[in-house]
């Protein structure tokens, strides 16, 4: 991605050996320069040493790296959501919204009934994946018998909803002979959390071998590979981008020298990514 | 039907690829034209049409998903490894010599290099992730990677980047490569698995 700002064309300028300051006295000296241009490029030339050109707005204040990553790993999964949000109101208020089961809110649920092997009991599929929380009031207690017990318990002992969740993110969904045996069954939500997770502690080497926006794709991807066939699928994607930077690594600045070497020193952008796979 | 409603509705969404260091820090939408991962879809259709889909197993899919990914691989260690050890390199087309990192060159180093980045990958789905399991589908994986590395060097000789040709980039050639792994494996399990 080539991104020309306009304060590059200042830099550009002064590179092949214009000075800003010589254009403002020549132009200044012919006659038919106008009042009005003059004006312009006296303030060119008085505003250089506060480096700002009136050409173009002062630049934007460039991001931190690590913040850049923050804003643009958010906003693939906030966009995609809110791009479906429509077609999931549309969809649940119509009785025939199986499509919208299937694809987004419970995509477990779709084919349940068409699965003969899915009889296994199952966490998630009783659950819905968007569940909705009842509202309580933060000074209600939270059981009406005891409500010192209560918050000791929860306090103490690991709350059933985080068990189920972390036993629900990281089954497997195949067999020991291979393949799949039971419905691959991790919920988007489920993906969406491990995945924040696991990018967050492995940002380090992902943008060694990631821009920022494969990332932010690679993000995307993840999740949906997660989802589908769970932690399996996830690493074998991992290991094929691992094994890629290792090998493309190889004899790199041999490769370099003679011009043959991938671009931007082997990192892969989204184009790779998305084409690759 | 509502499957492959969903699967393509949802592609169509999710290609959208966002540009933040543009000026003024705009999002940028861009709808990518044309491309769908194929390890993706081979994901999806496993999972979202279990236990089959348009006659093909999920464990196909998946397959397919672990073939797409050993050709990927494999192509990148065929390419990788023949540019930084590959003594003499061929056309494929016309067997003539050229320099290292030509499109469409192969070598023994590299061929050989195909054939392990496979075989790498699809023994890291049998052990330890169980994704496929046996001999045979491991074979069909790393067989499926190997040729279809050798079409994409052919692929590269003849249309990549020729006049009216333009739009066959190396990102397309790749899709088509892993493209063409996955549909061998699926076919090849269609036949020796089932």
């Amino acid at each position: 991605m080539t991104t020309t700002t306009r304060m590059d064309v200042r830099t550009i300028v002064e590179l092949q050996g214009f000075k800003i300051d010589d254009m403002a006295r020549r132009y200044q000296n012919e006659a038919s320069l106008s009042a009005a241009a003059a004006t312009t490029l006296r303030t060119t030339s008085s505003s250089r040493e506060t480096n700002v050109s009136p050409y173009c707005r002062p630049p934007t204040r460039k991001l931190a790296p690590s913040r850049r990553i923050l804003v643009s790993s958010l906003q693939v999964p906030v966009l995609y959501l809110a791009l479906i949000s429509p077609v999931i109101i549309t969809m649940t208020s119509s009785p025939s919204s199986t499509f919208c089961t299937a694809f987004v809110v419970a995509p477990n649920q779709a084919f349940k009934a068409a699965s003969p092997l899915a009889t296994r009991p199952n966490l998630l599929q009783d659950a819905p994946a968007f569940m909705p929380m009842p509202r309580r009031h933060p000074l209600q207690p939270l059981s009406s018998s005891s409500t010192t017990t209560a918050l000791g318990l929860s306090l103490l002992s690991l709350p059933e909803p985080l068990i189920n969740f972390v036993t629900c993110a990281l089954q497997s969904t195949t067999a020991a002979t291979g393949g799949l045996s039971t419905l691959p069954q991790v919920p988007l939500t489920h993906a969406f959390a491990v995945n924040a997770v696991l990018f967050f502690v492995l940002r380090g080497k992902l943008l060694k071998m990631l821009t920022i926006n494969g990332f932010a794709n690679a993000v995307c991807l993840g999740i949906l590979l997660w989802t589908t066939l769970g932690y399996q699928g996830w690493a074998l994607c991992v290991a094929f981008l691992v094994g890629g930077q290792l090998v493309t690594k190889v004899k790199f600045a041999e490769k370099q020298a003679r011009g043959i070497a991938e671009k931007r020193g082997g990192r892969r952008g989204p184009e790779n990514l998305w084409y690759v796979l | 039907m509502n499957t492959i409603l969903g699967i393509v509705v949802g592609h169509f969404v999710l290609f959208v690829r966002f540009d933040t260091h543009h000026d003024h820090s705009l999002f940028i939408l861009c709808i990518y034209r044309g491309s769908a991962a194929t390890g993706l879809v081979c994901a999806l259709c496993a999972s979202y049409g279990y236990p089959s889909l348009f006659g093909v197993s999920s464990n196909l899919f998946v397959l397919g998903y672990v073939a797409s990914l050993a050709t990927k691989l494999a192509d990148t260690f065929a390419s990788e490894i023949g540019k930084a050890y590959g003594k003499t390199t061929f056309l494929i087309t016309t067997l003539e010599r050229v320099p290292p990192g030509t499109e469409g060159a192969i070598s023994a180093e590299g061929t050989l290099a195909a054939l392990v980045g496979g075989l790498l990958l699809s023994a890291m789905a049998w052990w330890p992730l169980g994704l496929i399991s046996g001999w045979k589908p491991l074979v069909i994986s790393t067989m499926a990677a190997f040729w279809a590395t050798n079409v994409e060097s052919l692929l590269g000789a003849t249309v990549q980047e020729k006049k009216g040709l333009e739009w066959m980039t190396n990102e397309v050639i790749n899709f088509l490569n892993t493209l063409i792994g996955a549909a061998l494996a699926i076919v090849a399990g269609k036949l020796f698995l089932v």
